[in-house]
């Protein structure tokens, strides 16, 4: 794998330059590249070095690096994610933070976050952006399951669990919305780079979006 | 042809594998895929698959099989005892199996990961993003998304074809390094290297490093001299690469292996070359590693290594004038016979 870093920093600038330049890797589609990779700061380029000569692979990304034009795709408009606001610890949360539940789903929802980077667990967002006078620190103990789909704090970071899985976030609610989903011919439902904001919705349309399959969702522009 | 073969004991874990999935790396999905990436394909190429086809990984030994349907199977990997219907045979070798016949592996004697490739296309498999790997976690790709347990039944449809009855391999370092309790593998340092103290990055290329049964496909995890790091152990996430040396703040090596998540926040001091992965997934717990420091420019010569290890069974010339026809072992009444099958034009 050969990596290209960039400042140590969470950045919404950086994080652009980051995917620009992961997309115009994918783009060139080098042989013997299985796959370009991005984080928070990183690109990762995996390779065969049976398959494609280090140095020369190096040269390309040194090139793709120093273009002068970066070539920034951003994604229009804004991924809506529903979320009913029913977790078990949001009265935790607004305790925590002195304020009332409807105060918490407020701020919650009245950001626009960026997902960053997905890792961790498939379909997993990294978001930016969260108020931080809600940031609350994890449980003590975690849950040993967690439903996919539940939306959760820990301490100053947001996060929504793709699949069942064990973890120590304050649940605030939960979003009908299916962020990984194997059966799906795209089966993941966000990428880095992407704009978010959530939507408290009620009972009644988060069983009507379950029923449709959990894969519409409105965009806004 | 349908070869069918029934899982009567998968041991303690069983797995349908292939070379990986790289579809969902940007996306949270582990790479998954065997973890002896040199022993599956050698399992492949013995009863003549394609690169890449799917094959079960067995750890540990203890497995059993039973032939539903005629099969061409080989069994790669650590070194283990290994019958047919109670018979020993060799491993590395593809075995011409009928209906009723038992496949056992009994323990490791060295080594811990098996392959057991059979020829043709494999049916009923779960595909996700081009790979048949079986991740657990996200419950994708193999049977089912889930290791394999008694009882299942694995089909493969194959048709008579040329194939290569054995690989003579024998001479690689990996053979020798498997019997070895203690394994030397090569480390290129970084990217992370500045974050070590220089007593931190001798005392891991100094001392041995002991393999605990704290180990899986996700990583392996060691102890032995404390690493130390300079300040913090905590590094904004970045991506990690299959042998990457994570050190946490307790100063003990993880080399993250096949199932490892795909990005991660520890501080890495190195990474194992490619060419030794093989090596470090045979290590069973209690074994010893040392890593040894190479330099960037050593790399392309490493790689060249495992090239030649590849290669070795299609550039060999006995080889390819068996080509023409099939040469299998056979088992009948508790003898073995070597079968020769010759292709004949139409008649």
């Amino acid at each position: 794998m050969l990596s290209v870093y960039f400042d140590e920093r969470i950045d919404d600038t950086i994080n652009s330059n980051v995917i620009a330049l992961k997309n115009r890797l994918i783009q060139m589609k080098i042989n013997g590249i299985d796959a370009v990779t991005s984080t928070y700061h990183t690109v990762s380029v995996y390779y065969d070095g049976l398959q494609v000569d280090r140095e020369i692979l190096m040269k390309m990304i040194k090139d793709q690096c120093e273009s002068e034009s970066p070539n920034h795709e951003f994604e229009s408009g804004l991924v809506i994610i529903p979320v009913l606001y029913d977790g078990e610890d949001i009265k935790r949360v607004a305790n925590h933070c002195g304020i009332s539940v409807e105060e918490v789903v407020n701020r919650h929802s009245n950001a626009v976050y960026r997902i960053y980077m997905l890792g961790f667990s498939p379909g997993f967002p990294y978001f930016g952006g969260m108020n931080q006078s809600i940031a609350t620190p994890r449980l003590k103990t975690p849950r040993l399951k967690i439903e996919a789909g539940s939306v959760g704090i820990a301490d100053r970071q947001t996060g929504i669990y793709p699949i069942e899985s064990p973890g120590g976030w304050n649940l605030i609610g939960r979003t009908p919305l299916k962020l990984f989903d194997p059966t799906n011919q795209c089966p993941f439902l966000l990428a880095s780079g992407q704009m978010v904001r959530f939507m408290p919705i009620d009972h009644k349309e988060f069983t009507r979006i379950s029923e449709t399959g959990g894969r519409t969702y409105a965009r806004e522009n | 042809m349908l070869a069918r073969i029934e899982i009567v004991s998968p041991g303690l874990l069983s797995s349908i594998q292939d070379r990986g999935r790289y579809g969902g790396l940007d996306y949270g999905v582990s790479e998954s895929g065997a973890m002896d990436i040199f022993a599956y394909d050698c399992a492949n190429e013995i009863v003549g698959n394609q690169k890449g086809a799917p094959a079960i990984e067995i750890l540990n030994g203890s497995f059993k099989g039973l032939v539903l349907g005629k099969a061409i199977i080989c069994v790669t990997g650590a070194l283990t005892e290994m019958k047919i219907n109670s018979v020993k045979v060799r491993l590395w070798e593809n075995y011409l199996l009928n209906k009723g016949d038992v496949i056992e592996l009994e323990s490791c004697e060295a080594g811990i990961r098996n392959y057991l490739a059979v020829q043709g296309d494999w049916y009923g498999l779960d595909k996700f993003l081009d790979s048949y790997s079986t991740d657990v976690k996200a419950k994708i790709g193999g049977l089912a998304g889930r290791n394999l347990m008694r009882g299942d039944v694995l089909t493969v449809e194959w048709e008579l074809k040329a194939v290569k009855r054995k690989l003579a391999t024998f001479d690689d370092p990996y053979f020798r390094q498997m019997k070895c309790g203690i394994k030397d593998v090569r480390v290129l340092l970084g990217p992370q290297e500045e974050a070590f103290t220089f007593e931190g990055i001798t005392a891991f290329f100094k001392g041995g490093y002991e393999m605990t049964t704290m180990s899986n496909r996700m990583g392996l995890r060691l102890k032995g001299q404390m690493i130390e790091h300079i300040e913090s152990p905590d590094l904004l996430s970045d991506s990690i690469p299959f042998g990457a040396i994570q050190i946490p703040g307790d100063g003990q090596p993880i080399v993250m292996m096949a199932d490892r998540q795909t990005t991660g926040g520890y501080t890495k001091i190195g990474t194992v070359v490619s060419t030794d992965l093989p090596v470090l997934a045979q290590t069973r717990p209690g074994e010893l590693i040392r890593f040894v420091k190479i330099e960037l420019d050593e790399l392309k010569k490493i790689d060249s290594e495992r090239a030649g290890r590849m290669n070795m069974p299609i550039q060999k010339k006995e080889e390819t004038e068996i080509l023409s026809s099939s040469q299998f072992t056979v088992i009948v009444n508790n003898r073995q016979y070597e079968l020769l099958v010759e292709e004949l034009g139409t008649v």
